[in-house]
């Protein structure tokens, strides 16, 4: 059965797009089926992650949504361009990056379409698991992937901030009604005991942690110009994100 | 929730929603209306017996709710050659605050 999971966070700059490129590398590394949806339609940006750079895409989940296309017409198969041989295969629904189609979504869309979307996309891509790369925060649009998600990774950064916001995130998927849901902390300072925060976010969410990921120099070199798992797979980050995605999975 | 005329009390002090629900409605409803449309959600689009196992009555009184619902804009229903299919009746688009002035501005980029 496929899974929908979404990955999101209460603040921007977490890492959410990097995690879910990650994540969906991973699944296809081990042979699935994987659909990436962009739905951070006012600053979109997982696309830069698979190489898409300024390319502009034919379609995108802003034609689908405009009722211009359907969702799997506005999928792309990034499988090829990502540099290492996958048994699985990863379709990207990227959002628009013309200022005209962002500034048309400001005032939000119709989030049952894009539910309808998520549904047709996993039919028609024959897709074993749909990820949702979310838009920053509380809002209409990402509560309802939230809620209609299997399973869901929170991603924070140890900061105060951060800590306050993840806790709002928590309760609100716990109330609508999230299974199966996991902690990511990321860009973690290195002079930060992992077992002790670990133990703390643990013990302060009721949530268990899926993924610790300390601030690498491999990753802020590589500056989203590239799948942190497929350059440095034997990288203790992608032993972590191999974690996560089991995890995300059970 | 499992009597039917709780059912019907319940939805009898529910406001209508003329342009459908949006996510915070589903967090604020009252517990036993919130959950349950949280679970349809979940479900996307289910037939009326699956409604009649969520709602623990009997096909004819869950497809008395699902009217009521449906009247007051929280369901839609959609006929099919076998039983009906009830889904959660989202509102198109989120409201806005901003003037026309600033989409018009927008509207130039």
């Amino acid at each position: 059965m496929s899974q929908i999971i979404s990955v999101h966070s209460f603040r921007g700059g977490t890492g959410k797009s990097n995690t879910t490129a990650n994540l969906a590398a991973t699944f296809a590394a081990q042979g699935m089926r994987v659909g990436v949806v962009d739905t951070d339609i006012q600053s979109p940006g997982i696309h830069i992650i698979f190489g898409m750079g300024d390319q502009r895409p034919p379609h995108s989940l802003n034609d689908y949504l405009n009722g211009d296309c359907r969702i799997e017409e506005a999928a792309m198969d990034m499988t090829p361009g990502l540099g290492v041989s996958l048994k699985g295969r990863v379709f990207l629904i990227p959002s628009s990056t013309q200022i005209s189609q962002i500034t048309r979504f400001l005032k939000g869309y119709d989030v049952g379409v894009l539910v309808d979307g998520y549904e047709q996309a996993i039919k028609m891509l024959n897709l074993d698991a749909l990820l949702i790369d979310t838009h920053p925060g509380l809002n209409n649009e990402t509560l309802m992937s939230v809620s209609v998600s299997d399973a869901l990774a929170v991603i924070l950064r140890p900061d105060f901030q951060d800590y306050q916001g993840t806790a709002v995130i928590v309760d609100i998927s716990r109330r609508l009604g999230v299974q199966n849901m996991v902690l990511v902390a990321n860009k973690i300072p290195l002079n930060l005991h992992l077992d002790q925060l670990r133990t703390n976010l643990e013990t302060q969410y009721r949530c268990p942690v899926g993924a610790l990921l300390p601030h690498s120099e491999e990753m802020m070199a590589l500056g989203s110009e590239g799948v942190f798992v497929l350059r440095y797979p034997n990288h203790p980050i992608s032993a972590e994100i191999k974690r996560l995605a089991q995890m995300l999975l059970a | 929730m499992e009597n039917f005329s709780d059912w019907q009390e319940t939805l009898l002090h529910l406001p209508l929603f003329p342009d459908g629900v949006v996510m915070a409605d589903m967090l604020t409803l009252p517990a036993p209306l919130g959950s349950f449309l949280r679970r349809v959600l979940r479900m996307r689009q289910l037939p009326l017996s699956q409604l009649a196992q969520l709602l623990q009555l009997s096909s004819e009184q869950a497809a008395e709710i699902g009217q009521i619902l449906v009247e007051k804009g929280v369901l839609q229903r959609h006929v099919t050659d076998a039983e009906p299919e009830y889904k959660v009746r989202f509102a198109p688009k989120s409201k806005t605050r901003l003037s026309d002035q600033v989409w018009n501005a927008l509207g130039d980029l």
